[in-house]
């Protein structure tokens, strides 16, 4: 539980790039071939507008990077971003875990202090 | 509802049935008693338990660490079986985050007395949706292992 409020706008960012189906298939793409908008763009029955939204989305959550190449801008997943959402999911994950066991200790105590009526 | 598309799940099968399961998470004073997210956190629960009505959790942080405050608001109460909540974390003073997650808790009634627990903890709902359509959910964390590399489909 130690994260520091001005860090969750980044953490934000990234849950919503990652809440849409086409940017998660682009990332899965872009892992494996870095290629340019034109290029990514053809992968998907989608105008350029909505493609180039979907790409600003996923630039403000720092999970892709682009680079010029002479006149062509690449795009490559920059996957180590993801970092602090896997941390989000992970603690969260551990609190629940951790809360259902105490929930279950709590239950097995409560039924020995407290013979059935 | 929005259609979820980040989320985690736990579940946990208790020797109990879901009215004493659902009571134990729903009642402040028993809430408070086994619900701690790390050791030396003390809880203290404050629960408006009807449809709109909200919940306050204050965790007391050991050695004089700022509270934190997880809030939010009851959407779905089915009791003993279903439980639906927001969940937002806040921080000191500060307000809660606008993006907040929802909790969804389910007491599922097994044979001899005993109750499974399913908690799932989603959110982040995509506000913007630019092709006008989400296919569903998935759990993000086989796209982040995917994303990360470890995944089974590409390496």
């Amino acid at each position: 539980m130690g994260e520091r409020k001005h860090s969750e706008p980044a953490l934000d960012d990234i849950f919503l790039a990652l809440s849409h189906p086409t940017r998660r298939r682009m990332l899965e793409l872009l892992q494996d071939h870095p290629s340019c908008v034109t290029d990514l763009a053809g992968s998907f029955d989608l105008s350029l507008n909505v493609v180039s939204k979907h790409l600003k989305s996923l630039e403000r959550a720092g999970l892709l990077a682009r680079t010029r190449e002479g006149r062509v801008h690449v795009l490559r997943s920059e996957p180590q971003a993801l970092a602090p959402a896997t941390a989000w999911l992970s603690r969260h994950l551990a609190m629940w875990q951790g809360a259902l066991n105490s929930l279950e200790s709590f239950i097995i105590r409560s039924k020995s202090q407290t013979p059935p009526p | 509802m929005p259609t979820p598309t980040v989320s985690l799940t736990v579940s946990k099968i208790l020797p109990c049935r879901p009215a004493e399961a659902f009571r134990a998470w729903t009642v402040p004073e028993l809430f408070q008693q086994w619900f701690t997210p790390g050791p030396g956190i003390q809880v203290t629960a404050e629960v408006d338990l009807r449809k709109g009505g909200r919940y306050r959790l204050t965790f007391r942080m050991p050695e004089d660490k700022p509270s934190v405050v997880a809030a939010g608001e009851f959407l779905v109460i089915n009791a003993p079986h279903y439980l639906e909540y927001t969940w937002s974390w806040t921080w000191g003073a500060e307000p809660g985050q606008p993006n907040h997650t929802v909790v969804k808790v389910e007491f599922r009634e097994l044979a001899e007395e005993r109750t499974e627990v399913v908690l799932t903890h989603e959110g982040f709902n995509d506000p913007e949706d630019c092709d006008g359509h989400t296919k569903g959910w998935t759990s993000i964390l086989d796209h982040m292992a995917a994303a990360l590399g470890s995944g089974p489909a590409s390496g």
